[in-house]
Order: C-alpha cells, then structure tokens, then sequence
C-alpha cells in the first residue's frame, strides 16, 4: 500500500481524528499501532524481521547503557585515588566491552539487511525464486543502528521502553521511504502528548498536496515515458539517451521529494517535525554542495557513522590526512552504492560520486586560485555556469540507475561523440504523434508541473511567502484533473520504496 | 586558544577567527576539511578526538567552541 491509496487516505483521516480526540497519553501507542498496522500490510514476514531487529538493538543498547552507567560510577568513586593515566586506561578498556556490544549489535542487523538484499540480487538474475519484499528496510536498519551507535558514543540516553523504540524504528509516514530521521531529532516529538495545533496542521496538509502533485501529476507521468525508453535501451543511443538521462532527473526528483513531501506533511499533521531530506537540488553549485541537498538524511548518516569514523579512525593515523580523506570518501561512496542494492549498477553510481568528490577536493586549491584571480567568478552568469555544470554532471552519474546495465550506460555515453543524432532527434518529434510513450499534451503537462516544481521552492526559510490558500484549492483541482490515479492509471510503487 | 588560533588561521588564512560565528557568517568547515582540522588538533593538543562531536556542528561554530570542546577532551 503507497500513500497514494484511497485506503491509506481513508485511514489516515480516521487515524487524526482519533488522534486528538483520545486521552493524550495514548497518542504514541496509536501512532505504533497504526504503524504495525502499516508495516502488516507488507507482509508478516517483513514485520516479523523488523520486529527482530527492534528486540535485539533495544536489548544490547540496554546493556551497553548499563555497562556506561556501571563506569561512570566507576570513575566517579575512584577519582581521588585513580591518575588520569589509570582513569585513561580504565575508561579505555570499559570502551572496548561496549564496543563489542556494538559490533555485535550492528552485524546482527547489517546481516539480516545483507542477506536480504544479496537475496534480491539472486533474484533479478533467477537464481532463486522472488523473495519476500522486505519494504522499506534499509530505511529502519539505518535508523535503528544510528540508534546504536549514538548509544554507544553517549550521545543520547538509551529509551528504556521498547515499544517506544519500535515507534521510533517503523512511524509510519517516514517507514517506507525516509527520511532517515536521527533518534535525537524526532524522539522526543514523537513521544509527546500534543494538543492541535492548527497552523501547523494546515502546513502539513499543505506539504501532502505539494508531495501529491510533484508524484501524480509530474512522476507518474514521466515514468510511463522512462518505461517505453527503457523497454528498448538499444534503440535510444545519442541526444535519445540524453534525453532519456534528462527525464530520470526529473522523474526521480518528482517521485522522491513528492513522496518525502507527503511523508513530512504526515508527520506535521501529527505535530512532529521530521528532518527535511531536500533543498532545491538542482540549484547545487558543486556536487559537494548537490550533496548537502539531496537525500540529506542518508548522506549525513553516511557522514557521521561512516566516513568521520574511518576517518580518524587509528589504523588510519599513520596516512596523511589526503590519503585519508581518500580512501574514507571511497569507502563511504562504495558503501552508500551497495545500501541501494547488490547490483554493479549501484556500485559504480557510488563510486562515480566517490571519484568525482575525491578529483574535486584535488582541484580544489586550483579553483580557488582561480576564483581569486578572476572576477567573473563572482557574477551570477558564472553561478548559472556552475550550476548547469552540477546538474550536467550528476544527470550522467544518476544514468547508472536507469538500465540496471553498466556496459549499455557507458555505451550510451560514449555515443553522445560517435554518434549523437541530432538530426534524428528532432526529426522524431515531427515524425511521431506519441513522443516516447506519452502523448504532447501529456509532455506539456508534465512540463509545466515540472516548472511549478522549480517556481514555488519555499519550503526552506521563506515560511512568510507561502502561497495562499487560493494556490493550495487550485492544486488539488489540478491533482484531480491531471493527476495519474484520476486518470485511472495503475497506482505504482514509489521508485524509492524498494531500498 | 592562542595555539588553536594560530592552528585556524594556517588552515584559513583568509578568515578572522576572533570574530567569525558560523551562525552568522554561514558554515566554513564541510566533512573533508573537517578530518584536516580533527587531525591537525589531534597532533597539536595531545587529544584523540571521538567521531561521535564531529557531526555536531555546535561544537564547530567558533573558535571558541572549538576551545570549550578541546579542554573537555584533555579532561577526559
């Protein structure tokens, strides 16, 4: 079940209603049971795992905050009588029994997330029969082992309550597909008691319909095309597979965000605030800088539990600190790739971004020698510059993910000089009364949802210039028109549900 | 703080750290420069520095802040 099911829908209304009208001490435990209720219906086995999983973190985080408590009381009592070289020493050895807790920990459930996506893998090639769909895990994995390893580090408190952390684990909104929200973030929001509060609770609605339109009226309808481009890969090489590359950006900017909107408007309506995911990527300058806007819960996760780990780690003091940074940067891009999934495609798209960073950090004194010596640098032609150049750059780095087909990607790469096909390009739109599995009249819609996409990106500091209420009724008349569920269209899974 | 100072103002010649605030004058240290700062503080204080405050731009605002966090880590 999406959030684009009328169930789903039917069922949240009934779900806020109960909401605010039942004793506020039982607002969280509706939340878990709804979100049990959610994760059910993707199957038993698939509740079953996580609820594994739950029960494991929370009983080695329990211990490893027991062991924390029994060395601060340790240190405390012996402070006198203790050197700071005994304490160092002390402190270091309790460390290692945690740590092993942790490991032990993370292996259990990196396992499980391991087995199930090499699973997967066998499966695509026929290996083994299709698998279970173990919806959304890499999202809970991730979440509940930042968990682990933020008890660990003595950053957060250890929730003593274990249907708590199953909240914290699977809430509904953020289950599926993000964001990768952190304990510290959202614990204490979700675990409140809450009175309405209305201004927050329309934003809320507000962000649905924004994630609403971006998913039915620009996504679904752009992948109908990406379907027909990649039924046949071969035929579309050149400005064809350029386009082709073109239209996945959107799609997935469209299908990914739209559905992070819904998830957050979610969570809003219930009073809880969720880390954005988002910022106008495609305004990055730099892909440092694409990075700290898209997918940002899953590149700051990598961040803080991967690459700032490794890299200070100290097997690593011996390096210098650019060897370091390297081979952190590869590892943590060779890591994010495999956690979309054991296929080559997604490891050379995570090692494409790894490379690409590593050349850039290079370059980076030469830029800024550059930047200093000439002013132009500093125009806002040259700003448009960079960012046309980001967005060219990341277009082919996102290719990998389109074929599922690294050679047939290079190819395609490779035919944009041998053979680029202008002429047949723009002869095709005057050949064809359906332009790659879309009508015109579809395209044109699909191109001014993607403008209105572009135009109204207030969702960051602009809270004071929302549209009014008059832009919010205009959309919901547009979903219901244009949208692809109105159109009576196969309701889809979102591309990003399968991670 | 002088020797933190004068450690910043050779990875940043060209920022006043006495006054800047990553608040208010935007954010300086990304992830890369931010292992080239931890490990230079590592060798110059002593200190080993814990992953676990890198992701914490609170400790990271200022010179200052970066101070606070460094006495505490040599209290450990």
């Amino acid at each position: 079940m999406t959030f684009i099911s009328p169930w789903f829908l039917g069922g949240l209304c009934v779900l806020f209603v109960l909401y605010y009208t039942l004793p506020k001490r039982a607002q969280w435990p509706l939340l878990l049971l709804a979100s049990l209720g959610f994760y059910a219906l993707a199957g038993w086995a698939a509740l079953a795992a996580m609820l594994v999983t739950v029960a494991a973190s929370y009983g080695i985080a329990m211990h490893m905050s027991k062991l924390k408590i029994a060395q601060k009381a340790h240190v405390a009592q012996h402070r006198d009588s203790m050197t700071r070289d005994e304490r160092k020493a002390y402190n270091a050895a309790q460390k290692r029994r945690q740590r092993g807790w942790l490991i032990a920990g993370l292996l259990f459930n990196f396992s499980l997330l391991a087995a199930v996506k090499i699973g997967e893998a066998l499966a695509r090639i026929d290996i083994i029969p299709s698998m279970i769909f173990f919806v959304g895990i890499s999202y809970y994995m991730f979440r509940i082992c930042g968990y682990l390893i933020d008890v660990f580090w003595g950053k957060i408190e250890v929730q003593r309550n274990p249907l708590k952390l199953a909240l914290f684990t699977i809430f509904f909104p953020y289950a599926m597909i993000g964001p990768i929200s952190r304990y510290h973030n959202v614990a204490d929001a979700l675990l409140n008691e809450k009175r309405i509060d209305w201004a927050l609770f329309g934003r809320g609605l507000q962000r649905m319909i924004w994630g609403f339109f971006k998913v039915m009226v620009v996504g679904f309808r752009l992948l109908l095309s990406i379907n027909h481009l990649r039924a046949t890969p071969g035929e579309y090489s050149g400005m064809f597979a350029f386009f082709t590359m073109l239209v996945w950006g959107a799609y997935l900017y469209a299908d990914f965000s739209g559905a992070i909107d819904i998830s957050i408007g979610i969570a809003m309506c219930f009073g809880i605030r969720v880390e954005e995911n988002f910022i106008s990527p495609f305004r990055a300058r730099d892909i440092f800088d694409y990075w700290r806007r898209w997918h940002i819960t899953m590149g700051t996760w990598f961040r803080d539990y991967v690459f700032y780990p490794l890299s200070v780690a100290k097997f690593m003091q011996k390096w210098p600190t650019r060897v370091k940074i390297h081979i952190a940067t590869a590892v943590t891009w060779f890591t994010t790739g495999i956690w979309h999934g054991v296929a080559w495609n997604f490891i050379v798209w995570g090692l494409s971004n790894g490379v690409v960073i590593m050349i850039s950090q290079e370059l980076k004194p030469l830029y800024e020698r550059f930047n200093k010596r000439f002013s132009f640098t500093k125009t806002k032609v040259y700003t448009c510059f960079a960012i046309v150049r980001t967005f060219l750059l990341l277009t082919l780095i996102r290719a990998f993910d389109i074929y599922f087909d690294v050679p047939l990607t290079f190819r395609h790469f490779a035919s944009f000089i041998t053979n680029p096909q202008f002429g047949a390009f723009f002869r095709y739109f005057g050949e064809h009364e359906v332009w790659f599995g879309l009508a015109p009249l579809e395209w044109l819609v699909a191109a001014l949802g993607i403008a209105v996409m572009i135009a109204v990106p207030w969702f960051r500091k602009e809270e004071k210039r929302r549209p009014p209420a008059i832009f919010w009724a205009a959309l919901v008349l547009v979903i219901f028109i244009f949208g692809m569920y109105g159109l009576g269209f196969d309701m889809q899974d979102f591309f990003y549900m399968q991670f | 703080m002088d020797k933190l100072l004068e450690l910043l103002n050779e990875l940043y010649p060209d920022v006043d750290f006495a006054t800047y605030d990553a608040r208010t004058d935007g954010p300086l240290i990304q992830s890369l420069e931010m292992v080239e700062l931890i490990t230079e503080i590592e060798q110059r204080f002593d200190i080993e520095f814990p992953p676990s405050v890198m992701g914490d731009p609170e400790h990271f605002y200022s010179a200052a802040a970066i101070w606070a966090l460094i006495e505490r880590l040599e209290d450990e």
